[in-house]
């Protein structure tokens, strides 16, 4: 976590704030270019190959149904959306170059820039936007990640040929956030039924070929709109070629050899030797993912009863999921916005480890012994790690526990019967922070239900209320209410960080990961990258 | 012996039925169903998201129906339908991958033949040396070691430290021959030697038992040199064993190389079909093990009449 190239940087004025409401539209623009002057100094080159080695590939080429992770699958560059984010993950101006919500929040209009293209021509206009949302909420194309990103969305209306109105369900302030290019991705609608074979975006790289688990080849939009300081178009490489590598050590070897220029993530147990014997050879960042959490279920089983809850709690020792599964990496969480993130919750109340406690509400309760099933999908390595130290921690104060460890599909299916006791859970990043208080814990939320079961009717009345609040410090006094009223339930008990870093070759230059790992962000990423010599 | 080919070829057919329909209700019983998979998170209980899916799939038919209307199209069409997970043509998808699995698949069953037919036979000529010694501590080895571990340990080792080969990665042999070879060569081998290890035991049990014939003390008796018993005849008939063995090794191959094929980015059949398995994606699962299935049976017939060319006494039925 030491890196001085650490990406990490969460300060965020209100001023920040406002360009997310549309409210200081002048002040956006700066945000967008603040990044490639610093590219400009460094004299970046125009061409070259990124042979890109990737954690992971999509399931699919459809980006309004498969799920193309911004942090991992070389496809994400290839998007935009109406909104985009900075390096510190702000959201500013993407497609649209302005927004601005009628009074009760309850409307957007967003007025498109002119002159963008698709990568087969076809320029971006307020149609193709509303195409693009009526195409994600049909549930027989738009996947559920996509789908549920834009349930706050009632309908989109052409005003005229640049600019749209968005209508949202309810007020809502997180609009902007949510028609993000993750994962809100424009597509050519003229091109919608050859998705599956050959998507047509509007990002700064077009598509050229996908063999899946083996390489996905892009090269460079020569038409694309976003320009460096000077005036130069963007991208600078020529060509990107993603390669899938699903093996750390493989990975890793891959940068070494030469084979990649660019990994976006190493197993945690690299980290540290790494950059002690490689450092002075390779950029490395470290960047925040998400976070790792314990979900009791309030549906049914022993967890309904709070004395049963509150012993799990003080029995789980976070210091050593810390060192255990993330060796020493990232910081143990009581809240998913890390310190210096301006979604930081300050005065947050959480149970501290305390095993003679959790022995002693065990006893109190005659719950000795109770059985746990503690859920997990097998696919989440830091979450099955997570999973046996949780599991080891609460035996030794009385819980009798097996873990259960699920393919996604079977684990969806418990989750979805509440067949568990309680259960391992990440979070991904979320750029507007009712996408994670919002979605995970309001009763009216269906993702929630499937999770805890939790309901508090002043939880929801804050969480209701902050969604229709734009002024971000009321919105923090609401969460950080919320969230120790949820803290005090314990339908969730936060672990800890989730964290990943990223390394390349000297010979890329121009990079810096989003604070959340995006690839490719306003101004940055792969978009200001090139290849030295 | 076209005969019993074209037997052979026609019992094809009731043997891919069978399979068919196997596959088709194992994957109906597999806990969880595809729309669990595509309705995701939080939308898989939602009645009319269900529906919507069901709908688009045909998944609101009969279970029997679906099964016609799959077969049908795949006889009469050759059409395999299209992935529910990419959308994409399965037959397109598979047939693209099956080259670069049986590509794999073969040399390491040559690189496994390479090893194991010689050290099996110094081991049985050299019975209880320790030569012999040698080669089955190895071969206890070779069958032992995880196979992950051993190709991640290949690829640090050849190249990472000796930097000899490519870590991972594929290239046709047909696009650029000796870049193919180069990435063939790590993956190939990290089957090929664990494979070798199962080959190299039973050579050698198959050997012990043709050396002890009488027709071995016959030849010896005649003049023959150690030399001509051992290449001439007896190996040639211990081979039999091992050429069935190796077959069935390499119809194994054909859709059991997925950890090879994680390890070294290698596009087969192997990751693709986990893939569409853990995703319920039932039509690439049915169409891809039917298509490795007909390859597992011409594969066994080949082996079948492999072993005339070894032994001409045998006849075939």
């Amino acid at each position: 976590m030491s890196s001085p190239e650490r990406a990490r940087t969460f300060e965020w004025s209100r001023r920040d704030f406002l360009a997310t409401t549309g409210g200081a539209l002048a002040g956006m623009t700066a945000f967008g270019f603040a990044a490639p002057a610093a590219a400009a100094k460094r004299q970046p080159q125009r061409g070259g190959t990124l042979n890109y080695g990737a954690s992971g590939d999509a399931s699919g080429l459809d980006a309004h149904r498969h799920n193309t992770l911004h942090t991992s699958h070389p496809l994400s560059v290839m998007y935009s959306g109406l909104t985009d984010i900075d390096q510190q993950g702000n959201i500013v101006p993407g497609l649209a170059e302005s927004w601005e919500p009628n009074k009760d929040l309850t409307a957007w209009v967003f007025r498109l820039r002119k002159g963008v293209l698709f990568h087969n021509g076809r320029e971006v206009d307020a149609e193709a936007v509303k195409l693009n949302f009526e195409r994600i909420k049909d549930p027989k194309t738009g996947g559920d990640w996509e789908r549920g990103a834009i349930a706050n969305i009632d309908r989109v209306e052409v005003i005229d040929r640049y600019t749209v109105r968005i209508h949202a369900v309810a007020p809502s302030v997180t609009i902007p956030a949510n028609v993000m290019h993750y994962p809100t991705r424009m597509m050519a609608p003229d091109a919608f039924n050859t998705a599956a074979e050959h998507p047509i975006g509007t990002g700064p790289f077009k598509f050229v070929s996908w063999t899946r688990h083996s390489e996905t080849r892009m090269v460079r939009f020569e038409n694309y709109w976003e320009t460096d300081a000077e005036g130069n178009n963007l991208p600078y490489l020529d060509e990107i070629v993603g390669k899938p590598k699903q093996e750390p050590s493989v990975r890793l070897t891959a940068l070494r050899t030469g084979q990649v220029q660019f990994i976006n993530t190493m197993a945690q147990a690299d980290i540290d030797a790494f950059k002690a014997s490689q450092g002075a050879k390779y950029n490395l960042w470290d960047w925040h993912t998400g976070g790792i959490f314990v979900v009791f279920n309030f549906r049914r089983g022993p967890f309904q009863d709070k004395r049963l809850r509150t012993a799990a709690a003080h029995a789980i020792d976070r210091n050593a999921i810390h060192h255990t599964v993330y060796y020493g990496h990232g910081t143990i969480a009581d809240q998913p916005y890390p310190a210096g993130n301006p979604w930081h919750l300050e005065g947050i109340h959480s149970l501290e480890y305390d095993p003679e406690r959790a022995k002693a509400l065990l006893k109190e309760a005659r719950a000795i012994g109770t059985e746990v099933n503690l859920l997990c999908v097998s696919t989440f390595v830091e979450g099955r790690e997570t999973a046996q130290v949780v599991q080891d921690l609460w035996r030794t104060v009385g819980f009798k526990v097996e873990v259960n460890l699920l393919d996604v599909v079977p684990w969806r299916q418990a989750r979805n019967e509440g067949a568990f006791t309680a259960s391992i859970q990440g979070n991904t990043f979320r750029y507007d922070p009712d996408d994670f208080f919002g979605r995970n814990l309001h009763s009216n939320s269906q993702y929630a239900k499937i999770l805890s079961g939790w309901q508090n009717a002043r939880y929801d009345q804050l969480i209701d209320e902050a969604k229709r609040t734009l002024d971000p410090a009321r919105r923090k006094e609401l969460y950080t209410e919320g969230w120790n009223i949820a803290n005090a339930e314990l339908p969730f008990f936060f672990l800890h960080e989730l964290t990943n870093t990223s390394a390349a070759d000297k010979v890329l230059q121009g990079y810096q990961p989003g604070s959340a790992g995006a690839l490719a962000y306003r101004g940055g990423g792969f978009r200001t990258a090139y290849i030295t010599a | 012996m076209f005969r019993y080919t074209l037997y052979r070829l026609l019992q094809l057919i009731p043997v891919l039925l069978m399979v068919s329909i196997f596959v088709y209700l194992m994957i109906y019983w597999l806990p969880g169903d595809v729309i669990d998979a595509l309705a995701g998170e939080s939308e898989a209980h939602d009645p009319v998201v269900r529906a919507a899916l069901e709908k688009e799939l045909g998944l609101d038919q009969p279970l029997y129906v679906r099964y016609v209307k799959w077969l049908g199209k795949i006889v009469l069409y050759g059409d395999f339908g299209k992935s529910i997970t990419t959308r994409r043509s399965i037959g397109v998808e598979v047939f693209q991958r099956i080259p670069a699995t049986v590509y794999l698949a073969v040399v390491a069953v040559v690189i496994s033949l390479i090893i194991a037919i010689p050290l099996g036979t110094i081991a049985a000529v050299k019975r209880r040396t320790l030569a012999d010694y040698t080669v089955m501590v190895g071969a206890v080895a070779g069958l032992s070691i995880p196979q992950f571990w051993f190709a991640i340990l290949c690829v640090l080792f050849f190249a990472l430290y000796l930097g000899w080969l490519p870590p991972s990665e594929y290239y046709s042999p047909f696009d650029n021959l000796w870049l193919g070879l180069q990435h063939l060569i790590l993956p190939a081998s990290a089957l090929g030697i664990r494979l070798a290890a199962i080959t190299t035991r039973l050579t050698r049990s198959a050997m012990l038992d043709e050396i002890n014939k009488d027709y071995v003390d016959t030849a010896r008796s005649l003049g023959l040199s150690e030399r001509q018993v051992v290449f001439k005849y007896t190996l040639r008939n211990a081979l039999i064993p091992t050429v069935t063995v190796a077959g069935l090794q390499f119809g194994n191959l054909l859709g059991g190389t997925v950890v090879i094929e994680a390890i070294f980015a290698w596009p087969g059949i192997g990751l693709t079909l986990y893939d569409a398995i853990v995703s319920r994606d039932y039509p690439m699962v049915q169409a891809s093990v039917l298509i490795l299935a007909t390859a597992f049976v011409l594969v066994n017939l080949l082996v079948d009449l492999t072993y005339r060319l070894l032994n001409p006494r045998i006849r075939l039925p």
